[in-house]
């Protein structure tokens, strides 16, 4: 199928942006990487009557060090966040993570900032940010604000972006000798949308967690960090009875909707073994 | 696909079911509803917009109440066009107990859907359900006294 | 507003030729390079970025061109198919794929040599689950991958052994 007529420009200023988002409301979308827009586009699941192109703004590219904090511009590609030398010191979590986003095409042109406006519940990056205690840099015709990743994420597809905002920076606090950090997921192919994933950021001192932030994703209708089960395992000598007695939080904690391909249980079951197995694995 | 699930009303249950059979008031509840006729008694037309994410579909549903118990129970069948993007079919069972002076709501949905939609949406069908029927019940329980809540 | 239109002027590197036109906003890739220049090695398949039959090169990294507007080519490079194979780039991995019989149908064929070059040009070191992971993104309904795989192997130790 192809996609209904549109008009297209060319943002030349991030106040360019927000000026068009304003005139056109509803009716205008922005695209950068365009790897989630298009297909809906194609599908007519979508049909806006104005594309607002932002992939000119070199303002909103680069990752640089800010202080004690990784900058991330919105418009950095997948594939970028992949090679790029400060996410592999700084950001260990974002850089096994990144390798699971979606097919090498797609993270060829697809950008952190596109990820994290449309939310996908079974993407990886929304689910890192929201372990990392990400903060995203918006801006919209009040000026600039920044949301915190534990306020962003509000449900399927609903995020604390507003309708005339535009997502433009992502930081992260960057890892200390002391994080632990892991990664799973579930998929039917490599690249696809996750059935169940976990990931996992913390800090350890003295063999004992002294914070931690387990982050289940594609489980719900949005990212879910399991604050409960995550207490039950701070600052205690880590060993199976006690991994066991916090896994049982993850029962009452995570709001847990199965799909099509994956029941509840199936869900559930494996967010409590990838846990296991990723306590695991620090605790060595 | 099936979904349940269940919300705390504060209300009588003859006041809750007279509610869910007015027609002006399911207009102002149901997400992203344009239009709602009523065709006779059991028979209703709904233009309603799908605004999900990067979706964004008119929809146009054929709804007809079926298995009337009033005040107790009733099944909805849904039957919805999206043009291009494709169709859904759907039937849902309204049960309302009471209790105390509140009502116990349970619903249950059995979900088809077909055509573009499906292709790209079928891993989401599930998440967009329990999405919309929180909306839609959240804002329905808070024309009542006190808001409900999702028990 | 005056600036707001349905249709772009797009002025595109493809294969080496610039290519000036004035297009549908809507207008992809894909069908660009299909239907306005008739070049037909780039196929489509699903239009959602699944199946990988359309990738192409753009700045030179691999693209899905169902997913990409060709107004977001505008000033930019892409490759196809047809401009590699006359350059010569992909023969070594073309005759590997004809040896090995990794192309049946043929559909998803030029799609693969595009992603597996791409591969094979990275400095990284190359395996049979490498070789899996990074062709994860197109699929092959006819060859069950096994072939498509012992081509592109067979190329990235030819590249070792030159070494």
């Amino acid at each position: 199928m192809k996609p209904r007529s549109f008009s297209f420009t060319t943002a030349h200023s991030v106040e360019h942006v927000i000026g068009l988002l304003q005139e056109h409301g509803d009716e205008a979308k922005i695209i950068a990487g365009g790897q989630s827009l298009v297909p809906t586009l194609n599908m007519r699941l979508s049909a806006p009557q104005l594309l607002i192109d932002i992939s000119a703004l070199d303002e909103l590219r680069g990752i640089s060090l800010d202080g004690d904090r990784l900058r991330i511009g919105a418009l950095t590609r997948h594939v970028e966040l992949q090679s790029n030398k400060l996410i592999a010191q700084h950001l260990p979590l974002i850089a096994s993570a990144i390798n699971h986003v979606a097919h090498v095409a797609i993270r060829n042109r697809g950008t952190i900032g596109g990820n994290l406006s449309l939310a996908d519940p079974a993407s990886e990056l929304p689910a890192c940010s929201l372990a990392l205690g990400a903060e995203l840099s918006i801006v919209g015709n009040k000026g600039k604000r920044i949301v915190k990743a534990g306020d962003y994420f509000k449900d399927l597809y609903e995020t604390d972006l507003q309708a005339n905002e535009i997502l433009v920076a992502i930081s992260f606090p960057l890892a200390t000798t002391n994080t632990v950090h892991g990664f799973r997921e579930f998929v039917r192919r490599r690249g696809d949308f996750a059935s169940c994933g976990l990931v996992m950021n913390g800090e350890r001192q003295d063999g004992k967690l002294t914070s931690l932030a387990p982050v289940f994703f594609a489980i719900s209708n949005t990212p879910v960090l399991a604050s409960k089960c995550a207490a039950k395992l701070l600052n205690k000598t880590l060993n199976d009875d006690l991994i066991e007695e916090a896994l049982l939080e993850l029962d009452r904690e995570l709001p847990v909707i199965g799909d099509i391909h994956t029941s509840t249980e199936m869900k559930l079951h494996l967010a409590k073994h990838y846990l296991r197995e990723i306590l695991g694995e620090i605790n060595v | 696909m099936n979904i349940d699930g269940q919300f705390q009303l504060p209300a009588l249950r003859q006041k809750v079911w007279n509610k869910l059979n007015d027609v002006d008031v399911l207009r102002d509840f149901i997400p992203g509803c344009e239009s709602l006729d009523q065709k006779d008694e059991t028979h209703f037309e709904a233009v309603i917009r799908a605004k999900i994410g990067p979706i964004n579909a008119k929809f146009v549903s054929q709804i007809e109440l079926q298995e009337m118990n009033e005040p107790q129970s009733y099944t909805l069948s849904v039957r919805s066009k999206g043009g291009a993007a494709g169709m859904g079919e759907g039937l849902a069972s309204v049960e309302l107990n009471e209790e105390d002076t509140d009502t116990l709501l349970h619903y249950s949905v059995e979900l088809k859907v077909k055509g573009k939609l499906a292709q790209i949406g079928s891993r989401l069908i599930n998440n967009t359900v329990v999405k919309l029927s929180n909306q839609f019940f959240e804002s329905f329980a808070a024309q009542f006294e006190n808001p409900g809540k999702k028990v | 507003m005056s600036e707001l239109t349905q249709t772009v002027d797009v002025c595109i590197t493809l294969n080496g030729h610039s290519i000036k036109a004035t297009i549908p906003a809507r207008e992809n890739l894909a069908d660009f390079i299909r239907h306005r220049i008739g070049l037909m090695g780039t196929n489509v398949g699903c239009e959602q970025g699944i199946c990988g039959a359309c990738t192409i090169r753009l700045n030179g990294d691999s693209v899905r061109s169902c997913l990409t507007l060709a107004a977001q080519a505008n000033g930019h490079t892409v490759e196809t198919i047809e401009g590699l194979t006359d350059s010569g780039e992909i023969s070594q991995l073309q005759e590997a794929f004809h040896r090995n019989n990794a192309a049946q149908c043929g559909y998803c064929t030029p799609a693969m040599l595009i992603t597996a070059t791409e591969l094979l040009n990275s400095k990284t070191e190359i395996s049979r689950d490498k070789i899996r992971e990074y062709l994860s993104g197109n699929l092959c309904r006819c060859t069950g991958y096994h072939a498509i795989i012992d081509a592109v192997e067979e190329v990235a130790e030819a590249q070792n052994n030159g070494r």
